[in-house]
């Protein structure tokens, strides 16, 4: 049995048996490369739920304020920001049954985009790992894993840690060579390369604020930027208000980030969001040894400290 | 409305006016419309300085005060009592350092001191137009000390504060007081019997008219802050009433369980019903329901029916009681390191190896003329069992075994002559009042100290001798020798009941996990909780002496406090935003004072948010600054005031 | 390195633990210590308190450099707040630098009450290496901030 069919009949006990009130998982509306994210209530609906590499929500996003029980279709990385909402306070653990689903990768579509040139993509078909897409004047035969998210590519937590049925076996873990190649290859060029490389792709953002919206662990009621008195961030399009403003959400995200890469996904000018949060992430393992959304019950890294937490950099 | 600011420069008798150029800082603060008058002073901390500014406050009607000239931590409160005089709050005053930060320090760069006195200046400007007129917070306090833990330092801080006046509840959760002290042999280094000087103050509590002693008892928890904390004790069904017991011992004869005695550490036995020590307060029999046969149902009853005063009653369950006290003083005590987790030593799988709270046992016994067991002739003592020892993460030097071995050593010798002893050691520690001469009359009499940690111990399976390998470090050479007796000297340990305490009223703990003072040199038994005090081994490993000096101080920390009557608390404190608040509680998690708790404030919608208990608060501010949303700031250092000093620059 | 202007100082923000840093700066002054007169200070409650965003805030407002300084650890006021600091600024450097801000405009120490010297060492310390970096110019806002006019 697949695992799409397998996740629609768990959904469909857990309606029925009145386990949950809702189940938010990912349907297909028709438009190509996508899925959607979707409630079901409805035990006869659950066959609207699908299952494959479009997947890419992070639908934690929809757990928090919720006064219902909901069951939640979760890739790895959505699991591990369930962990943190939970160690938030953010979600009851006895209201959230987590559908877990080992993930091999999710498709950004926007590589595809690239690769076609940009040519419109009318339709896409997935067939085992084949994506055939066709526009008006092409058709092409694509792989799904050579347009993986750059999230999943360096992914070492495909399989849910924290789930309540998991659907289908563990996957293997990923041979994940440099987590950080990236990240380190920027550190190791010039401050002057650095802030132009960030200046450059900051550049791009118009302050829709979609990362934020697409990131299930912004759930702050009011979010600084929104604020008044004071004004931490200026609200104009002022590259240093924009810098400002990506620095502090990354600052924000510290020990929380689970790298689920929604907040780049999202972003429509293609802001290289994950390049700040993957710093941060690197920089707490190596300083304190942590990393997010992987244990109930712990504290975020910069609620928590070590007598010898490293100290080279103070004076 | 706008502020009324009048702000004042002073000249410091030239200290200032001789570098900073007075004229030009007061030109450059001219023009917004909220500084209604600028003054300079030759002495502004002077009496008529101080009349300038009162006049000043109720003739323009000032309602901000900003004064430029030394560190508000030199003449900072003098201005703010002048602000009280005035009728405004101390809060609303501004200063900016323009002594210390200015003219001492930039004495040769005069420009660039008055520049750098205008920036201050005017940061301070800008923070004083968002101050809040804020109050002190006055708390009544009453004269009411709940004592944790009855061993000596506990049963000296109740007695103390039982003398001065003061209410004190003592809860102990053995059946009697004394703690530790009471199953020692005698003391270094005076070798006074333990029980003999201990026992008079032990017979004081329950005749002290203020101390309510409560045996059997533990807290089960404690709310609230200085002044007002409520606290929850269980007392366990003791089943003999202490008031009708006339102790004839009838009852333990009739009893027909036998069970390991803990006052003896498990060396002698007692009966499921017994007397917990020969000195024990309350001098009272107690029934042991966990050893008893049986109470529900009734198994066997046999006591009962021997009984003559008719002192027991089965049908007697544990109870809760609740009271308020004013503050706290927590004298928990300690544990030794349960050497069994040092198995090259083989304490219990052999024979005749023992730890030394074993041994202060053994020879309380042989004082008395009927000792436990034959020690034989040769015997050897190990130092640094579970101190100053990595590998069990007890890093520290638990102070007292150096001593503690000296002295059953001295009296292991004289007990009966012939005897061989050896204090095998890491580094010999006798640094108090008269050690050092014990532990030189210790040599005298032929006690051998090596230097040398004890490798391994093998016994012969046959004979239950024990053989040692130890190399001693100041001659360089491998000792392999043989002893009839092994003593391990094991260090002190934070106890369970010290831990649970410590998670009631949030008291950080060090890294050695005993509970964390204050500051170590200047509030050495206070702890960041308002109202609590630490006395004794809490705190970490200490002699008798020494326990008995912090109970002291305890109490007369305890005292001061609340002989005043009230309680004023600062109100700087840190201040949540209800409706940005998110309740995700990294707030709480870095309060070093617990003052944070995260509440649900609308049982409706289950909305969570942190709340702070403004009297615990101290308004470090670090919630604040650890807060994602904004909602945490701290009143009279607020995000807006300082963001808008930045703005100045 | 840039070309810097004429008569040009660097102007230097500092936020000071009151308990500590503060009372060290207060010591260098009344030993008549001499330090370079480039910093301005901000008393704050604790390191503890220190908010990122006073940091960013400060660069955006066109400080050169920015100096947070603290209670030795082990030596908090507050118990611990000092310990908090650490791990947030040891997030909060590494983030601006590698975002391209010059190392050495943000700089972290801990000087006691007692430590006047060390306090005076320190300004001149990060006097020197913000003016050997010149002007700040990445990060500082010029389109007028928010809220400036009062």
């Amino acid at each position: 049995m697949d695992l799409q069919t397998k996740l629609r009949q768990e959904a469909r006990k857990l309606l029925e048996e009145k386990l949950v009130d809702v189940v938010i998982g990912y349907e297909d509306e028709g438009a190509p490369l996508r899925t959607t994210p979707c409630f079901i209530t409805d035990p006869q609906d659950v066959d609207r739920l699908v299952w494959n590499p479009f997947c890419d929500h992070n639908l934690a996003r929809y757990l928090t304020a919720r006064k219902d029980k909901a069951a939640v279709v979760a890739k790895g990385c959505d699991t591990r920001a369930i962990v943190v909402l939970i160690n938030e306070n953010q979600i009851e653990r006895k209201n959230v049954n987590i559908l877990g689903m080992p993930c091999g990768g999710i498709v950004d579509r926007k590589k595809i985009y690239n690769h076609l040139k940009n040519g419109d993509v009318r339709e896409a078909v997935l067939k085992d790992k084949v994506i055939t897409v066709k526009g008006l004047e092409f058709t092409a035969d694509l792989m799904v894993d050579d347009f993986l998210a750059d999230c999943c590519l360096s992914c070492r937590h495909r399989n849910p840690v924290l789930c309540d049925v998991q659907i289908g076996e563990n996957l293997p873990p990923l041979d994940v060579k440099d987590e950080y190649k990236k990240i380190k290859q920027l550190e190791e060029s010039t401050s002057e390369e650095r802030w132009e490389y960030f200046r450059k792709t900051l550049s791009k953002c118009i302050r829709c604020y979609a990362c934020r919206e697409a990131c299930p662990l912004c759930y702050c009621q009011q979010c600084f930027t929104d604020q008044n008195f004071p004004a931490w961030v200026g609200k104009t399009t002022d590259i240093s208000d924009t810098i400002v403003f990506h620095i502090m959400r990354a600052f924000h995200t510290t020990g929380r980030c689970v790298d689920c890469g929604a907040c780049e996904r999202s972003c429509p000018n293609n802001v290289d969001i994950r390049m700040l949060t993957k710093k941060i992430a690197k920089d707490v393992k190596e300083l304190f040894g942590d990393e997010a959304g992987l244990q109930l019950e712990e504290k975020a890294p910069l609620s928590f400290y070590n007598e010898d937490d490293p100290q080279d950099f103070i004076k | 409305m706008a502020p009324r600011i009048g702000v004042y420069v002073c000249h410091c008798g030239g200290n200032i006016s001789e570098v900073v150029d007075i004229q030009k800082v007061m030109e450059s603060l001219e023009g917004p419309v909220d500084v209604v008058q600028i003054k300079d002073h030759e002495h502004i901390c002077s009496e008529v300085g101080q009349k300038l500014i009162l006049n000043d406050i109720k003739e323009n009607k000032l309602d901000r005060v900003v004064i430029a000239a030394c560190s508000p931590q030199f003449q900072g409160i003098t201005f703010m009592k002048t602000m009280e005089h005035a009728g405004l709050s101390p809060y609303v005053l501004e200063m900016a350092n323009i002594r210390e930060q200015c003219s001492w320090p930039h004495y040769d760069y005069p420009q660039e001191a008055t520049k750098k006195a205008i920036d201050l200046t005017k940061m301070s400007l800008a923070k004083a137009r968002l101050d809040i007129p804020l109050e002190k917070k006055v708390i009544p306090i009453g004269k009411r000390v709940l004592i944790i833990g009855g061993g000596i330092a506990g049963i000296q801080a109740a007695l103390d504060l039982g003398d001065a006046g003061f209410q004190v509840y003592l809860v102990e959760k053995d059946p009697s007081i004394g703690g530790k002290m009471a199953q020692l042999s005698k003391t270094f280094p005076t070798e006074d019997c333990a029980a003999c000087i201990l026992s008079p103050k032990m017979a004081d509590v329950p005749n002290n008219p203020n101390i309510k002693l409560m045996t059997s008892t533990e807290v089960k928890d404690i709310s609230g802050y200085i002044g007002n904390y409520q606290v929850t004790v269980t007392r366990k069904a003791l089943y003999v009433d202490p008031d009708k017991c006339t102790c004839c011992d009838k009852c333990v004869e009739a009893c027909p369980v036998t069970v390991p005695n803990e006052y003896d550490e498990g060396l002698t036995t007692r009966k499921a019903i017994y007397l917990p020590s020969p000195i024990a307060v309350p001098h009272s029999y107690i029934l042991d329901d966990k050893t008893c046969l049986g109470l529900f149902p009734l198994a066997c009853s046999k006591c009962k029916e021997v009984c003559e005063p008719n002192a027991i009653d089965y049908d007697v369950y544990p109870t809760e009681e609740k009271f308020t006290v004013d503050t706290i003083i927590v004298a928990t005590g300690f544990d030794i390191y349960d050497a069994r987790q040092k198995r090259v030593y083989g304490l219990g799988k052999y024979e005749n190896v023992f730890n030394a709270l074993e041994m202060e046992r053994m020879l309380a016994y042989a004082g008395e003329g009927k000792p436990l067991k034959d020690i034989g002739n040769r015997i050897a003592f190990i130092q640094c069992v579970g101190s100053r020892d990595e590998q069990v993460e007890h890093e520290y030097c638990s102070r007292v075994c150096c001593m503690y071995a000296t002295k059953l050593a001295c009296l292991l010798n004289r007990e009966r002559p012939g005897k061989e002893i050896y204090i095998f050691y890491t580094d010999l520690r006798a640094y108090g009042k008269g050690f050092e001469e014990y532990y030189k009359r210790a040599q005298s009499e032929g006690i051998k100290y090596i230097r040398g940690r004890v490798a391994e111990i093998l016994e012969d399976p046959k004979t239950k001798k024990l053989t040692l390998r130890a190399e001693d470090t100041l001659s360089r050479k491998i000792i392999e020798s043989e002893f009839n007796t092994v003593v391990l000297s094991v260090g002190l340990i934070p106890n369970e009941g010290t831990r649970h305490v410590a998670g009631l009223l949030g008291l950080s703990r060090s890294q050695d996990g005993f509970l964390k003072e204050a500051h170590l040199k200047f509030r050495p038994v206070d702890t960041l909780i308002e109202g609590v005090f630490l006395a004794g081994t809490v705190q970490g490993p200490k002699d008798i002496p020494d326990s008995v000096a912090q109970a002291g101080a305890a109490s007369s920390r305890a005292i001061s406090l609340m002989n005043k009557g009230v309680y004023e608390a600062e109100p700087i404190t840190a201040q949540i935003d209800e409706s940005i608040c998110i309740g995700c509680g990294m707030c709480a998690d870095v309060c070093a004072y617990k003052a944070i708790e995260i509440t649900v404030v609308d049982a409706h919608t289950g909305k969570k948010t942190a709340v702070v208990n403004e009297f615990l608060c101290k308004g470090c501010g670090t919630c604040a600054a650890t807060c994602r949303s904004g909602a945490a700031d701290v009143i009279g250092v607020s995000d807006h005031q300082i963001s808008k000093m930045i703005e100045v620059m | 390195m840039q070309e810097q202007p004429e008569n040009w100082e660097p102007r230097i923000i500092a936020f000071l633990c009151s308990w500590c840093s503060y009372a060290g700066a207060d010591l260098a002054g009344v030993s008549r210590r001499r330090y370079s007169p480039n910093v301005r200070i901000v008393k704050v409650p604790c390191s503890g308190r220190v908010n990122p965003f006073y940091i960013v805030k400060s660069l955006q407002q066109g400080c050169d450099g920015v100096l947070v300084s603290g209670c030795h650890p082990g030596e908090c006021h507050y118990s611990n707040g000092n310990y908090y600091a650490r791990r947030r600024f040891a997030i909060l450097k590494r983030l601006l630098e590698y975002i391209g801000l010059e190392e050495g405009r943000v700089h972290f120490s801990w000087v006691s009450a007692s430590e006047g010297d060390k306090f005076a060492k320190v300004v001149n310390e990060v006097t020197e290496t913000v003016r050997k970096l010149g002007p700040a110019t990445r990060l500082v806002k010029h389109s007028p901030v928010d809220g400036v006019v009062n």
